[in-house]
């Protein structure tokens, strides 16, 4: 399905498919990248976070040569992100700064334009109406569709190809819980079958589920990256509830464990992501069985809600 | 073996004629411009008599389908090319192939294509009315047939309504937008065409406008400086818009 042969033959398989070196980009007056460095392997679902303003979308605008960098250096799947050489029409498809749609075509024929745009089969068009559900809606002209329509055509517009990369700016924005399952199921399933995807979102817990790894942007740099339960202070943390909480805190911290209650639950550090013989889960329930406690329920904390926190200075409203 | 596959813009400029079809704005412009034609040719036919036999209304037809059909066009182009802007279907498209000559491109076939149907159309009407009001009015139509004169001037009305909607499609280019790119084509037509250049005799022989009312058969500017200057405003309009949108970037 992919064509990621060129790549291969020049020796350079699981190479990035999204670099910024040392990336800065002014708007206006005020700088929006300062120095990005920025690496997103092949076959990655890859996840910018950060608040408004941050340079999420700049970032994606400049990967995919909607703008030059100030300075810096920016490649795309190996190439100049202004170039259409490698069959780039149909190796990216992209969603940045909502949908931009014709108002006056079906659905279908805007499908149909983006694939004969890109180059690509005109099977393709059917092949992604399937493939997101989307069913007689196309039939019908885009000025009569909702927002949450219309984000779902702009997303079906960009697996259009099908492409190798997906760089998508809040691809979930107004979607109903059922396409937006669907559309995460999907993005999973495209970097299961060899492709890669760029995301920014601020739907944290969606990017901690989905994410093989995140990037936190806070003016124009990136702050910290890794693995979605790796970063920020919560990392290694897991939450037990139990209907005992004195009762498992004596026996976790006899087994050396640091923890503590807090709102009902017990909280379990684990240590850093780098630290060896950390205990996982299935250790902290070992222990808790072997005091005849059996949680109700057990799970690593979710790290990405507290480590923005600690990126905007506890100002949730800033997402 | 793999089969020849089309050239990406004949299905694209396919679509975007379908939707052309849909745009009040489309109709709009044909309608304004069939409208001045009856007027005109109403407007010679009323005011004969006395010995005035009036002119061939075929030909003064396909005169107005030059201009001020022209302009009319070249506002329509710069409205159409200009929504690619308004509704940012620029961004959509240049995020799948960031090469900003092929954009530029299809929207010059795209015009192009929009100016022949307009051409077309509008030749028809106005042969279709002339004849058919001549056939009222005299003198006969038979005799005042002229193939070679009715093909020059279907040249003509063909190559200056190309010329100004390239004019149209690089004024919305440059201005990036529909609204700003329909007040610069109005702006050079209106006010630097038909405005500023007839007071002063030398820059008013070098206009478009000049050279299409000489081409379609009225006036006395030589054919030859008229086709250099159908030429040359072609060759500027195409050179501009790929200028103006070498460096676009995409902001909104």
């Amino acid at each position: 399905m992919l064509r990621r042969g060129w790549l291969v033959a020049k020796g350079t398989a699981l190479a990035a498919a999204v670099e910024l070196k040392g990336v800065h980009r002014r708007l206006g007056r005020s700088p929006a990248l300062d120095g990005l460095d920025l690496r997103v392997e092949e076959r990655q679902l890859y996840g910018l976070i950060g608040p408004n303003g941050a340079g999420k979308t700049t970032t994606l605008r400049i990967a995919l040569g909607l703008l030059r960098p100030d300075r810096g250096e920016v490649r795309l799947l190996g190439a100049d992100p202004r170039s259409g050489d490698h069959g780039r029409g149909q190796r990216v498809g992209s969603l940045v700064d909502g949908p931009a749609l014709s108002p006056r075509l079906t659905g279908r024929e805007q499908l149909a334009l983006m694939a004969r745009w890109s180059g690509s089969q005109s099977s393709e068009v059917e092949r992604v109406i399937r493939l997101l559900g989307l069913g007689r809606m196309t039939e019908q002209p885009i000025s009569t569709y909702s927002s949450g329509m219309r984000q779902i055509l702009a997303i079906a517009a960009a697996m259009i190809g099908p492409p190798d990369l997906l760089v998508l700016d809040e691809p979930t924005v107004g979607l109903d819980p059922g396409h937006r399952r669907r559309v995460d199921d999907l993005l999973v399933e495209h970097v299961r079958g060899g492709g890669t995807v760029v995301l920014s979102s601020h739907q944290l817990d969606d990017a901690e589920r989905l994410c093989t790894r995140v990037g936190l942007m806070a003016d124009g740099r990136l702050v910290e990256e890794g693995a979605p339960a790796e970063l920020g202070p919560a990392a290694g943390r897991y939450e037990v509830t139990v209907d005992d909480p004195e009762a498992a805190l004596r026996a976790l911290r006899a087994a050396r464990l640091i923890c503590w209650h807090d709102h009902g639950k017990v909280v379990v550090e684990t240590g850093r992501a780098d630290q060896l013989d950390r205990p996982d889960g299935s250790a902290i329930a070992r222990i808790l069985a072997e005091a005849e406690i059996f949680p109700s329920d057990l799970r690593r904390s979710p790290t990405l809600e507290l480590a923005y926190a600690q990126l905007t200075g506890g100002d949730l409203a800033r997402v | 073996m793999s089969r020849a596959r089309a050239h990406p813009f004949a299905g694209t400029v396919r679509l975007r004629a379908r939707e052309l079809l849909r745009r009040p704005v489309v109709a709009a412009a044909l309608l304004i411009q069939s409208a001045v034609l009856i007027a005109v040719d109403l407007v010679d036919v009323l005011g004969r008599g006395g010995g005035d036999e009036g002119r061939d209304l075929v030909l003064l037809g396909l005169r107005v389908v030059a201009a001020p059909g022209g302009l009319v066009f070249g506002v329509l182009a710069a409205a159409v090319v200009g929504s690619e802007f308004t509704w940012s279907t620029e961004r959509a498209l240049l995020a799948r192939d960031p090469r900003r000559g092929r954009f530029v491109r299809l929207q010059l076939v795209v015009t192009a294509t929009l100016a022949l149907a307009w051409w077309a159309v509008q030749s028809l009407f106005a042969i279709g009315l002339g004849f058919a009001l001549q056939l009222q009015a005299g003198p006969d139509p038979a005799e005042a047939w002229s193939w070679a004169v009715t093909g020059r001037a279907l040249a003509a009305v063909l190559a200056v309504t190309l010329v100004y909607g390239l004019v149209g499609a690089a004024c919305a280019i440059a201005a990036r937008g529909a609204l700003a790119g329909v007040v610069a084509v109005l702006a050079y037509g209106l006010l630097g065409e038909l405005g500023l250049a007839p007071l002063w005799h030398p820059v008013d022989d070098w206009t478009l406008w000049t050279a299409a009312t000489r081409l379609a058969g009225v006036g006395g500017l030589a054919v030859g400086r008229s086709l250099l200057v159908v030429a040359g405003v072609g060759v500027i309009a195409l050179s501009a818009s790929f200028t103006f949108y070498a460096g676009r970037e995409i902001t909104r």
